[in-house]
């Protein structure tokens, strides 16, 4: 990928010298402008790619989280795809206790399952197993948030077990 | 500003490289506004790939130069619309157009697409040569006149047309093109010029030193994510079917050049076997010594085996050659991926922190188990990514690579003979140290908990800076004989292959891996820290290395004690610092370091010949060192071209080096 | 005597002899050389070391260690010079790197301290290794009992023998040896070995004083066919002397005394090697 870069880059830097710009640096910073724009939708582009990829394929969450061990699962993240995974888990082995979420004080529950904030988490730990990721751009700050409150609790990250199963 | 430079690594090395180049980029800038370059872009993106090939080859601009050789490369032309999964690493069969004249090879009936491309693709060429012929004169003009109908002849005229079908692929947007076994190929033709009197043996001598000058051409812009990374390797030496070595004026007279041009590009790869005689070796190592960085040596006492074992014709393994750095390829007759993405051993270990209920690990064992769980769950991750590969229909590469043109079908369909994919590994010494350490700490100490390791892990050493300093200075049992890290890296290594051995791609292409990666830096920096005292971001073990121990036996025995069959033979190199000093005085010692290191079974290996002392200079005063060559992943580069962390990783191994060694 | 104390075993020792040689570091020593580079093999006993420079705790402050947590095992500031090992081991240990040796005509070099007066422990060693056809070295000052060399003298391949100071009381000052001692020991091993090679080490203040070069010279003129290494003595131990709260004597060896006396070797047709040690 990044041989492709480079070669943008040089393209774009040929083009602004050609055009006689100032600065070569305006040019290639629109460009980074972009290009951060898009790794950003990637990322999530991937998660529903893949996650697509292995609903025809027949692979489950429920089967993958089964494999851990893990049944009672809070879901970090009320988005769409946090909404999707409970709706794939639904009615299945894996139970969908609660989400957390930062605008728990807005979206009480979705789909009777409530939504709580990341400092409820030490009440409700003993609720769940673990805790399923679903921002990708989040998931450090995340894990050394939890790992405050519960050192043994486990943090799982979508982004990274989409393309596990 | 700054922030935009540290973000944007190739934007640096375009600064950089902006005044060393800033004559070349004036004259893109010429081509530019000239070229009809728009339409030729509109072309290759709407039509079919060797429409656009032969379009580039009526207008492409051609660069005479005033050697004699023709070797030219063009920016504004490349042919660089991606079609799906690029080609590159490998090294195409330079045979088929130095025994043809290109209109030899034409279909007589074009009776698929293929065949028709096929065609197309050589009357570019033809069109190429005929402009060539054009717009030169006297030998050149006369080399490209034979090259549409007639084999090649002269030695002089061989090297032409390797640089002619090198230079073609380069500007087909083929990255690191490799050059293969130069001297087994050549030598006939400079057997027969010598002995015809066409020309004196130092004449030849010269001509193969200006072609060595014009491959290292447009360095700056083969170069991949570093520079310096181009993939032009030659591979010298052989081994043949009685076990005998075979070499050749050639192969002493290239790795003569290599040592006097003190350039970073080309390389040599030298094969090595029981029976090589000490005056390669000494020269090898005169060459390493000279800080050049190459050659890197090849086994071929372990290697052919291995390869024949995979399921490698015996007599085309005899004749292997290598990917860009070291992976094992059949020059030729391959397009095996052999990098196509990397397994990181050390993610698996950080998931297991990250996801495992710690309380129910309760012993040593039921850690490398659940270890091994995780690697799993990886190796799927890795699966998917080479299995979701589809790769572009390349025609061109097809023209150079054997038996496509029988089967008449494309190299991305399994034309070729071999096909198969091929990973890297970085960071399973890391691993292993870790675990051992865990071991230690946890198991048999009782110092600390699981818990602590994580919060380690997590936290970058938060709250445990005392105890990184112990564990920084401990020393690495990964790369020694310790029975229990042999016992557990071989345990890693048969799960690998356990749960890889029944992959395979589209068209049947096995999966294969190694223990040498070039991510060792760009891997580790999103990495969290791990408990053998390495910390976020800080660079993985490279290769297979240990710059704790006091000497290089203990790293040969334990690289030759791990097993290297099935298909785990994707490069797996040997790295060593070696003190300028060490080689100056006790190059015999080395020799016969070497040669038992040969006997014992090493894969690969190879050297750093510097001193902290000059890097650590060079790294201050960077003008006081423009000729200065290291060895970084699998190749040599400059060391003013390198990005800090890679001179900062040289510096440490280097002074580590030198402190065990003296 | 099945076990003796060691402080280390280095591998891959490409000058104490040819081919890749093994050293063994015996410790304990017969004179104490003011310009020693190993300080921790002077004397016989196990030692206590302290590295400041490798404490966690309080790596800036004082000499002596302060106990802490890490010194359950994980301290590597803190240690003794010296374990006992034991002739089985030491063969085993050694016998890792057989196939290095035997290529290369190399083997094993004891050296020290001073190796020749651990001859009961080394003897069953040497029997071992010789039935391994490994070559055997010793490196030694010869201040030692004759008995002890002809002890083994018949398994040994060559001999590095010191060359220091060769005058009667400023031996006995400077390194506390009995000269009378060495020159006996000397001259049997002149008769009955087959390889020996003299090493002297140079600093302006001792070995290379006006006095005792004019002792040197004709010494070395009566034995010429002896080949003759020397090197500057060096202060790269002074880590170690302050492991050891001793204080390094910093003995310094110029070039300039160093190329004269090497030069007038040559003259008087010695075969001398210079090396860096």
């Amino acid at each position: 990928m990044c041989w492709f870069y480079k070669r943008i880059t040089i393209k774009i830097y040929i083009k602004s010298k050609a055009r006689g710009y100032k600065s070569f640096y305006n040019s290639v910073c629109d460009f980074r402008r972009a290009e951060r724009r898009y790794i950003k939708m990637d990322e999530n582009n991937i998660i529903i790619k893949k996650w697509l990829e292995n609903l025809c394929k027949r692979k489950y969450w429920s089967d993958y989280l089964a494999e851990y061990g893990y049944y009672n699962i809070a879901i970090y993240g009320a988005g769409d795809i946090g909404r999707y995974l409970e709706l794939e888990l639904k009615d299945t082995k894996i139970n969908v206790v609660f989400f957390i979420d930062k605008n728990a004080e807005f979206v009480r529950e979705i789909d009777h399952v409530p939504v709580v904030l990341i400092e409820e988490l030490p009440l409700k730990k003993n609720l769940i197993d673990a805790i399923v990721v679903t921002i990708p751009y989040l998931d450090k700050k995340i894990l050394t948030d939890v790992l405050c409150i519960d050192s043994d609790l486990p943090v799982m990250s979508l982004r990274d077990m989409v393309f596990e199963l | 500003m700054d922030r935009l430079k540290d973000n944007y690594s190739t934007l640096n090395d375009l600064e950089l490289h902006e005044k060393k180049v800033s004559g070349e980029l004036n004259y893109l800038k010429e081509q530019y506004l000239q070229s009809n370059y728009l339409d030729f872009y509109k072309l290759y993106k709407s039509d079919n790939i060797a429409n656009a090939f032969y379009r580039m080859c009526e207008i492409i601009p051609i660069n005479k130069s005033e050697d004699d050789f023709v070797y030219f490369f063009d920016y504004i032309f490349a042919l660089d619309y991606i079609r799906g999964y690029r080609y590159g690493n490998i090294t195409p069969n330079y045979k088929i157009i130095l025994e043809n004249g290109i209109s030899s090879l034409f279909y007589v009936e074009e009776d698929s697409r293929f065949c028709k491309d096929y065609n197309r693709i050589l009357q570019g060429l033809i069109v190429l040569s005929k402009r060539i012929y054009n717009q030169t004169d006297s030998i050149q003009k006369e080399w490209f006149r034979r090259i549409i109908n007639e084999p090649a002849e002269h030695f002089d005229e061989a090297l032409q047309r390797i640089l002619f079908v090198n230079q073609v692929l380069w500007q087909t947007d083929h990255f690191l093109v490799g050059l293969g076994s130069l001297d087994d190929l050549l030598i006939k033709y400079y057997e027969k010029d010598i002995k015809s009197g066409y020309m004196l043996k130092n004449q030849l001598k010269e001509k193969l030193k200006k072609f060595l000058l014009q491959i290292h051409n447009y360095y700056w812009f083969k170069s991949g994510m570093l520079m310096g990374d181009t993939g032009q390797i030659i591979v010298l030496g052989k081994t043949d079917e009685l076990n005998n070595y075979k070499y050749n004026e050639l192969t002493i007279m290239l790795i003569e050049l290599i040592k006097e041009l003190q350039l970073p590009d080309p390389k040599i790869l030298l094969r090595v076997n029981e029976n090589t005689p000490n005056e390669v070796l000494s020269l090898a190592l005169d060459t390493i010594g000279t800080g050049v960085g190459s050659p890197i040596l090849s086994n071929d006492k372990v290697v052919i085996p291995k390869l024949i074992k995979f399921g490698i014709n015996k007599l085309d393994a005899l004749d292997y050659g290598v990917s860009a750095c070291w992976e094992p390829l059949i020059s030729g007759k391959s397009v095996s991926l052999n990098n196509m993405t990397t397994l990181n051993f050390m993610r698996p270990l950080e998931n297991l922190f990250r996801r495992e209920k710690l309380s129910n690990v309760k012993s040593f064992n039921d850690l490398v188990e659940k270890y091994l769980i995780y690697l799993k769950r990886n190796l799927n991750a890795v699966k998917r990514v080479v299995k979701s590969a589809d790769f572009q229909y390349d025609p061109i590469l097809s023209v150079f690579i054997d038996k496509c043109r029988e089967r008449k079908i494309d190299v991305s369909q399994g034309g070729a003979d071999y096909f198969d994919a091929g990973i890297t590994s970085v960071a399973l010494g890391n691993v292993v140290n870790s675990l051992l350490i865990i071991k230690e700490l946890i198991y048999e100490k009782k110092l600390y908990s699981l818990t602590d390791v994580k919060k380690i892990v997590l936290t970058d050493y938060k709250n445990y800076e005392d105890l990184e300093k112990l564990l920084k200075d401990k020393k690495s049992k990964y790369g020694t004989m310790d029975t229990e890290c042999i016992e557990l890296t071989k345990k890693i290594l048969y799960y690998v292959t356990e749960n890889t051995k029944d992959f395979r791609t589209e068209y049947g292409g096995k999966l294969k891996y190694g223990l040498s990666a070039p991510t060792y830096i760009d891997a580790a920096k999103t990495a969290f820290a791990s408990i053998d005292g390495r910390r976020y971001g800080d660079p993985f073990i490279v290769h297979i290395s240990n710059e704790t121990a006091d000497n290089y036996m203990e790293i040969l025995q334990f690289a030759s004690s791990l097993d290297y069959g099935d298909n785990r033979f994707n490069g797996n190199v040997i790295d060593i610092m070696v003190n300028p000093y060490f080689i100056k005085h006790y190059k015999n010692k080395l020799i016969e370091m070497l040669k038992v290191g040969i006997d014992l079974g090493f894969f690969q290996l190879q050297m750093n010949v510097v001193s902290s002392e000059i890097l650590i200079r060079a790294k201050d005063m960077p003008e006081m060192y423009p000729n200065l060559i290291v060895r970084v992943w699998g190749f040599s580069a400059y060391f003013n071209d390198l990005p800090i962390e890679y001179k900062n990783l040289l510096i440490k191994r280097a002074i580590q080096n030198e402190r065990y060694m003296s | 005597m099945n076990y003796s104390l060691i402080t280390n075993i280095q591998r891959m020792c490409f000058s104490d002899g040819p081919g890749l040689r093994t050293t063994i570091f015996m410790k304990g020593c017969t004179i104490h050389c003011p310009w020693c580079s190993n300080p921790e093999n002077i004397s016989i006993h196990k030692e206590k070391y302290f590295i400041k420079s490798k404490c966690v705790i309080n790596s800036n402050s004082g000499k002596e260690c302060k106990k802490c947590k890490y010194n359950e095992g994980l301290c590597t500031a803190t240690g003794e010079y010296g374990y006992y090992k034991s002739t089985d081991e030491l063969v085993e240990e050694i016998k890792k790197d057989k196939d290095f040796f035997s290529s290369s005509g190399g083997g094993v070099t004891f050296s020290g301290g001073e190796a020749l007066i651990h001859v009961d422990y080394i003897l069953p060693v040497m029997i071992k290794l010789k039935k391994e056809n490994i070559s055997i070295g010793f490196e030694t000052a010869l201040f030692v009992p004759l008995k002890n060399i002809k002890k083994i003298i018949k398994y040994t391949d060559f001999f590095y023998i010191d060359v220091k100071i060769l005058e009667k009381n400023m031996c006995m000052k400077v390194l506390g040896g009995d000269i009378e001692l060495y020159f006996d020991n000397l001259r049997y091993i002149l008769k009955n070995a087959k390889n020996i090679i003299f090493r002297v080490p140079c600093n302006d203040e001792y070995t290379l004083s006006k006095e005792n070069v004019e002792i040197l010279l004709p010494f070395f003129k009566d034995n010429s066919s002896v080949p003759i290494e020397i090197f500057k003595t060096h202060n790269l131990a002074k880590n170690k002397y302050d492991s050891l709260s001793k204080v390094a004597m910093g003995i310094k060896c110029t070039d300039e005394v160093f190329c004269d006396f090497y030069s007038k070797l040559i003259e008087q047709g010695n075969m001398v090697e210079r090396k860096e040690i």
